[in-house]
């Protein structure tokens, strides 16, 4: 097991490695930082000046060397539009992204996983096929076009919640937060469905039954906790989508988080920041696939020896 | 001798589909049994729905020019914000004035954006626009996922722990941020979206590929063409290659409803198609800022997207149950 682990960790490493140079190459080509800082009059003295000092003029790999001894003791540069630090920017963002995705998370489970035990339970049933239909359809809508049907109805038609924004409490959360957890809700359903169905069929579950335990604590107790382990480490996988899915929904819905930042960046050529936040995600989701994988390979010996 | 046990794969795979396809109500197998019992049958008919709408679309995208009402470019501002033919014309006040606005004609069946030009002609040439971005990814993505994979699985060892490196390297980007940022790099572009969509899904098509070419590598048929002499290429195209196709066949069909949304995202966020050519995104987005008065543009075009990846969707979990019951987690 611990080899396993280790052999898994080391490839982490190289894939974070491979992730940083190519983002940090990428986001190089991506035009002339120090053409949007200096005003076009400026005398050529000036521009050289201003590449000096965000040291442009360096060889690239003296440029990712520099960059990566200052990620790695946790400086991520200064943006270059805003002038100031880039762990700043994110920091004062995050929370933002984090209440959605939080609430989108907690929305979710709340929606999937009963719906999917139901759904289960009563196979074939009309909240059955309405699970299923629902599911289908989840997968099948774009997450920019559901926020914007979301504020069609609600804020604009019915006027229940406000469109866009962020001042003035959780009635701003709630449209942005559907929105995201959307899609992982029909994912969840259908995961937590499937696992129960497995689990119903097994023998413990109908010893159970044949020993007239209530149906309820059947379902629950007996069936439920074994078929939620694959839907809890499916859950690491949703949170990674929805810190992705952040930069539509925030975009739709004008919420003031990290992927608005970083949109709002690649639009101003604001390099830091790009570097940072596209490094920050790819870590994140590498590090949550690592404990997946770790945590399937521990429940599953058979992974662990392939 | 060629082949024997994939070939016979094949035949059965081929037998079954035609059984069905020809008689609806045929006498259910036991493997049939099994599928119902994981996936719950409502297939039988369907694929014929989603044939036909895939049919029109695709009719759509060619003759697009010859069904399209107007000109989806061209703007005509007396036309500005005509709303779909069945709204009526209302009377609101503006800064105490009352105006009538515009009604509803058949001239404009879904309406008109901001600058009159026709919705209904803009997501017929959306149409085109989704068609070929996602024919061409996937061309791409699954020629070169299918090479890499292939090899990968087949010689195993130092190729394929690169390969699978690699596949893992590209897995790990956040895609729609590395699309983000390329198309800035690169001014966004109909090539450019391919490019930078099939950079993605080869992976994904590669690492499936791979699992199946290990699988069928380890089967007497190969071992058998070894001992006969076959090279390693030959081995590889003729009897490895035929024996994956299914999977990919699969794994093709269920992708091409994701590539459709992933450039419709990007194009919504206006670095994927560039305006003013008519991406679903593309139409999308310019009725974002309209939502109170002109919900009509931001509708139809998502409705589109839906009718497409749904179709798409429908198609691929058939052409999975169909070709092979034991893919289903995918």
């Amino acid at each position: 097991m611990s080899r396993y682990i280790i052999k898994r960790s080391i490839h982490a490493v190289i894939t974070l490695f491979v992730v940083s140079i190519v983002v940090f190459m990428i986001v190089r080509l991506s035009g002339d930082p120090v053409l949007l800082l200096v005003p076009d009059e400026a005398p050529a003295e000036d521009y050289e000046e201003m590449r000096k000092l965000l040291r442009l003029d360096e060889h690239i790999t003296v440029q990712y060397v520099i960059w990566m001894r200052q990620v790695l003791t946790g400086d991520l540069g200064e943006s270059t539009t805003q002038r100031l630090p880039v762990a700043t920017l994110i920091i004062e963002r995050f929370p933002a992204t984090l209440q959605l995705t939080a609430l989108a998370f907690a929305f979710t489970l709340l929606i999937g996983l009963p719906i999917g035990v139901y759904a289960a339970a009563h196979r074939g049933g009309a909240l059955d096929f309405l699970a299923r239909g629902f599911a289908v359809f989840g997968q099948a809508t774009p997450n920019f076009w559901m926020g914007i049907v979301f504020i069609m109805i609600f804020a604009v038609w019915l006027g229940w919640l406000p469109a866009a924004g962020r001042e003035g409490g959780i009635k701003f959360l709630i449209l942005p937060a559907v929105t995201i957890g959307w899609f992982p809700v029909a994912g969840v359903m259908r995961l937590t469905r499937s696992s129960m169905l497995e689990v119903l069929n097994s023998e413990y579950v109908k010893l159970a039954r044949v020993k007239g335990v209530r149906e309820s604590l059947v379902l629950w107790k007996h069936a439920f906790k074994n078929a939620a382990l694959p839907v809890l480490t499916y859950s690491a996988l949703i949170i990674v989508f929805m810190v992705r899915g952040s930069v539509i929904v925030e975009t739709v819905f004008a919420w003031p988080g990290v992927g608005r930042l970083v949109l709002e960046a690649v639009y101003n050529r604001d390099f830091p920041i790009v570097q940072a936040v596209v490094l920050l995600f790819a870590t994140f989701f590498i590090t949550a696939n690592l404990m997946v994988d770790i945590t399937y390979a521990y429940l599953n010996p058979k992974i662990r020896y392939s | 001798m060629q082949n024997r046990l994939g070939l016979n794969r094949l035949l059965l795979r081929k037998a079954r589909a035609a059984s069905v396809s020809d008689a609806a109500p045929m006498q259910p197998t036991p493997l049939d049994d099994a599928i119902a019992v994981s996936h719950k049958r409502k297939l039988h008919l369907i694929p014929i729905i989603p044939m036909a709408v895939v049919g029109f679309l695709i009719f759509l995208a060619i003759f697009a020019n010859f069904v399209s009402p107007h000109d989806p470019k061209r703007s005509n501002l007396t036309d500005s914000l005509t709303p779909p033919f069945w709204v009526e014309g209302k009377v609101i006040t503006i800064a105490g004035q009352d105006r009538v606005t515009p009604a509803g004609s058949m001239d404009h069946v879904l309406g008109t954006d901001l600058h009159g030009r026709d919705i209904l002609s803009r997501i017929i040439h959306g149409t085109r626009i989704a068609v070929l971005v996602s024919g061409f990814v996937l061309l791409i993505a699954t020629t070169i996922g299918v090479t890499l994979g292939v090899v990968s699985g087949y010689f195993g060892g130092k190729p394929d722990a690169i390969i699978m490196r690699m596949v893992d390297i590209f897995l790990a980007f956040p895609p729609l941020l590395i699309a983000i940022v390329f198309s800035v790099v690169y001014e966004p572009s109909f090539r450019n979206v391919i490019i930078v969509i099939s950079a993605f899904y080869w992976a994904i098509t590669a690492r499936q590929v791979r699992a199946e070419a290990l699988a069928i590598k380890q089967q007497d048929f190969v071992t058998l063409a070894r001992v006969a002499g076959a090279s390693n290429l030959r081995i590889m195209v003729k009897h490895i290659l035929p024996n994956v196709f299914p999977t990919v066949l699969v794994i093709t069909t269920l992708q091409v409803g994701t590539v459709i949304i992933f450039e419709a995202s990007l194009s919504f966020l206006g670095v994927g198609i560039p305006p003013p050519n008519p991406s679903w995104g593309v139409v999308v987005s310019e009725g974002r800022d309209q939502l109170q008065t002109a919900w009509w543009i931001s509708l139809f075009p998502g409705m589109a997207i839906v009718i497409a990846v749904l179709t798409m969707n429908t198609l691929g979990d058939w052409v999975r149950d169909r070709l092979d019951p034991m893919m289903q987690h995918l």
